[in-house]
């Protein structure tokens, strides 16, 4: 079992070092700043279930009050589909929900990012491991 | 780059030590696997790839001094062994301008004809591209017929199997996935395939082919639950010699249409119909891709 466990751990170094992306697979990698965090707190307009990732859809409102829409990606779709117990489906997030988002940004500004942790309405939503923390690359 | 290569020996290392610890374990699950009982004629089943390239045939090297533009997608410093490539290839691969691999660029500045949804074709549709539970394709075979369903996309490409023999390439017109035949050369089960659309790239690193590209895969299955496939192509305008693919190994799921062990998501959640739906693809396109990228909306 400890083999088992620690093969699993070879094969994600392998994989690290020749660069397979698992997480954000579908080529909008290029789009963001991996080694940087922020966190954005918004109001959910649209959550979209669907390939090719994942998405949502969220306003948010500036110092001035001003609203802007975001949006942000969130797993490759099969992946959220194993629902890791913690009922992920089209209907997990609605629209009106608060959300606190940390994700990575973007290299320039825009309002995009991908979605390392997602808090739904005060409750952690777990984007790759059901107990929670950042979502695995 | 000293990051990526303390990376790789770590990898290698590590690996080393996993098996030198248990040396007698994988040694026995290896013989369970190999000893269970199987027609080497009989190719049916999902099948998921094991082996980690994603593309056509590309070795992984490190180069500690390989220049910020290659450096890939997140900088970690890998390249690859380059094709045959003829100029006119080389002159054709610069045209393509993929969301992966040394020469990335942002989806949104980039033609991937997935970005359009356009069919993958093959050979992209046999590399299985994405790292995920969709890594699959599901064969069929009939006396007559051997279907592949893919996951990714949810396509399906057709092998006939009734003995007939290929046309001649005038006669055709390009598909998406060519038109195929196979043949059994011992067990080894051999496809031959022509007329293809010179639109699909071979991978999702963007290298090219021409209408004129003829493929040949070779599938072998090495024991109950494995699957080995090689592919060699002959583009001569493109590649100035036949130019082979990494040899890919696919593990056996089992059938979709039999009860499954629990607990397995890519066999539970077999037909999850991924499909490039325009409508969806070009939202997210447009809403993250392009956003993300600073490139202005047209809508």
């Amino acid at each position: 079992m400890q083999a088992k466990a620690l093969r699993v751990v070879c094969l994600a170094v392998a994989l690290l070092a020749v660069g397979v992306p698992l997480f954000g697979h579908h080529g909008s990698n290029p789009n963001y700043a991996w080694d940087k965090r922020i966190t954005v707190n918004g109001v959910v307009t649209e959550f979209a279930f669907s390939y090719p990732h994942v998405s949502i859809y969220f306003d948010v409102k500036d110092d001035k009050g001003n609203i802007q829409h975001w949006s942000s990606e969130l797993g490759p779709t099969p992946i959220m589909m194993r629902n890791w117990g913690v009922g992920w489906s089209r209907n997990a997030i609605k629209p009106g929900d608060q959300i606190s988002l940390t994700c990575a940004p973007t290299k320039i500004p825009s309002t995009t990012c991908q979605g390392k942790k997602i808090i739904v309405n005060g409750k952690e939503m777990p984007l790759s491991d059901p107990k929670g923390g950042e979502a695995k690359e | 780059m000293r990051s990526v290569l303390m990376a790789w020996i770590a990898a290698l290392a590590c690996w080393s030590t996993a098996f030198a610890q248990t040396a007698p374990a994988p040694a026995a699950a290896k013989a369970k696997a190999s000893s269970a009982p199987f027609d080497p004629h009989d190719l049916n089943g999902v099948w998921y790839r094991t082996t980690p390239i994603q593309t056509f045939s590309n070795v992984y090297n490190v180069q500690p001094d390989l220049p910020p533009n290659l450096a890939g997608a997140r900088g970690r410093g890998t390249v690859f062994a380059e094709a045959p490539f003829t100029p006119a290839g080389k002159a054709a691969l610069e045209k393509n301008k993929p969301g992966y691999g040394p020469r990335v660029v942002p989806p949104a500045f980039g033609n991937d004809p997935m970005g359009t949804c356009d069919p993958l074709g093959i050979p992209r549709n046999l590399n299985a591209e994405v790292g995920s539970s969709h890594t699959t394709w599901w064969i069929l075979q009939t006396k007559d017929l051997f279907i592949q369903f893919f996951q990714w996309h949810h396509d399906h490409r057709i092998v006939w199997t009734d003995g007939r023999s290929l046309p001649k390439t005038d006669d055709l017109d390009p598909k998406w996935n060519g038109y195929s035949v196979g043949h059994w050369d011992g067990n080894t089960f051999v496809v031959d395939s022509i007329g293809f659309d010179a639109r699909t790239w071979l991978d999702k690193f963007g290298y090219p082919h021409t209408e004129n590209m003829k493929l040949q895969e070779r599938y072998r299955r090495l024991d109950h639950d494995t699957l080995e496939l090689t592919m060699t192509l002959t583009d001569p305008e493109y590649y100035s010699r036949p130019w082979e693919s990494d040899r890919k190994l696919f593990k056996l799921n089992g059938s979709p249409i039999k009860e499954f062990p629990v607990g397995e998501p890519f066999v539970k959640n077999w037909d999850q119909q991924v499909y490039c739906a325009p409508s969806e693809e070009f939202k997210f396109n447009e809403k993250v891709r392009d956003n993300g990228a600073g490139k202005p909306s047209t809508q």
